[in-house]
């Protein structure tokens, strides 16, 4: 019989998450500016988007196409007050703003699991870790 | 396991987020396939067995027949056996990097962040 544990054969490192909340990126270089959209499409949270023409979208990256130059690539955001899907070239962007709460920072599994035994050592009956209300 | 919601087909499948495409077409033909699934050497794929693909033929053989409909309704309700699949259950655990030489082996340690990846 191996002395192999199936469950180490089925883990991988956790995605680790930086602390954007309040973040602004400089966008300086097509490289920081990629980084950046990279990074708030993985952030869940809404982020302000300030275009060259002044104008500022607050609202959630949900997807981001890379093409090979700045115009071929654009992001993808649903205003916060509304369901429109917009679509904007990252050539027509001046600044990036992560103002958003992070939903989901502390939300891994191992600090779910530490809530649970917290509260169960606490001598808590009918434990339940209910999600955030939303916004 | 391609999955719809209010951002569109989610890309490449319901267990991953890379982007999204507004039609099941455009799902298919801009998604990069190669760097998923489970020979493609990608970490998030390689414990990945059930929805890539056993769970949609379980799907097509129940509803593409009525023999299958009716299997899968007879087997739902009745103490279902199978000898194999018990024997295989029972055969020690293989180390799946040299069970598979094509497969990826996931390092870590106990001292890293930890998640499952198994569906």
């Amino acid at each position: 019989m191996s002395s192999l544990d199936a469950d180490k054969l089925e883990v991988a490192p956790a995605v680790s998450k930086d602390k954007l909340e309040g973040w602004i990126p400089e966008l300086a270089s097509d490289e920081e500016i990629q980084l950046a959209f990279e990074k708030a499409f993985n952030y869940r949270g809404d982020v302000t988007i300030t275009r060259k023409d002044g104008t500022k979208l607050e609202g959630y990256i949900f997807d981001r196409r890379q093409g090979r130059t700045l115009t071929e690539s654009c992001v993808r955001v649903i205003p916060k007050d509304g369901f429109e899907k917009l679509s904007i070239p990252y050539s027509e962007i001046a600044g990036l703003a992560f103002t958003g709460r992070d939903t989901a920072a502390g939300k891994s599994w191992e600090a779910w699991v530490r809530k649970y035994w917290e509260k169960k050592a606490a001598g808590e009956k009918n434990i339940a870790l209910t999600p955030d209300v939303g916004e | 396991m391609p999955t719809y919601n209010m951002f569109g087909w989610q890309k490449p499948c319901y267990l991953l987020q890379d982007g999204y495409a507004d039609t099941f077409q455009e799902l298919l033909d801009s998604t990069d396939w190669d760097k998923y699934g489970f020979e493609s050497g990608n970490p998030k794929c390689q414990n990945c067995m059930v929805h890539s693909g056993y769970e949609a033929s379980a799907v097509v053989d129940t509803f593409s027949s009525l023999k299958g409909l009716l299997a899968t309704g007879w087997a739902s309700i009745r103490l279902y056996k199978d000898p194999v699949a018990a024997e295989m259950l029972n055969e020690p655990v293989q180390a799946v990097h040299s069970h598979n030489p094509a497969l990826v082996q996931i390092a870590a340690t106990a001292k890293e962040s930890l998640e499952k990846t198994s569906a």
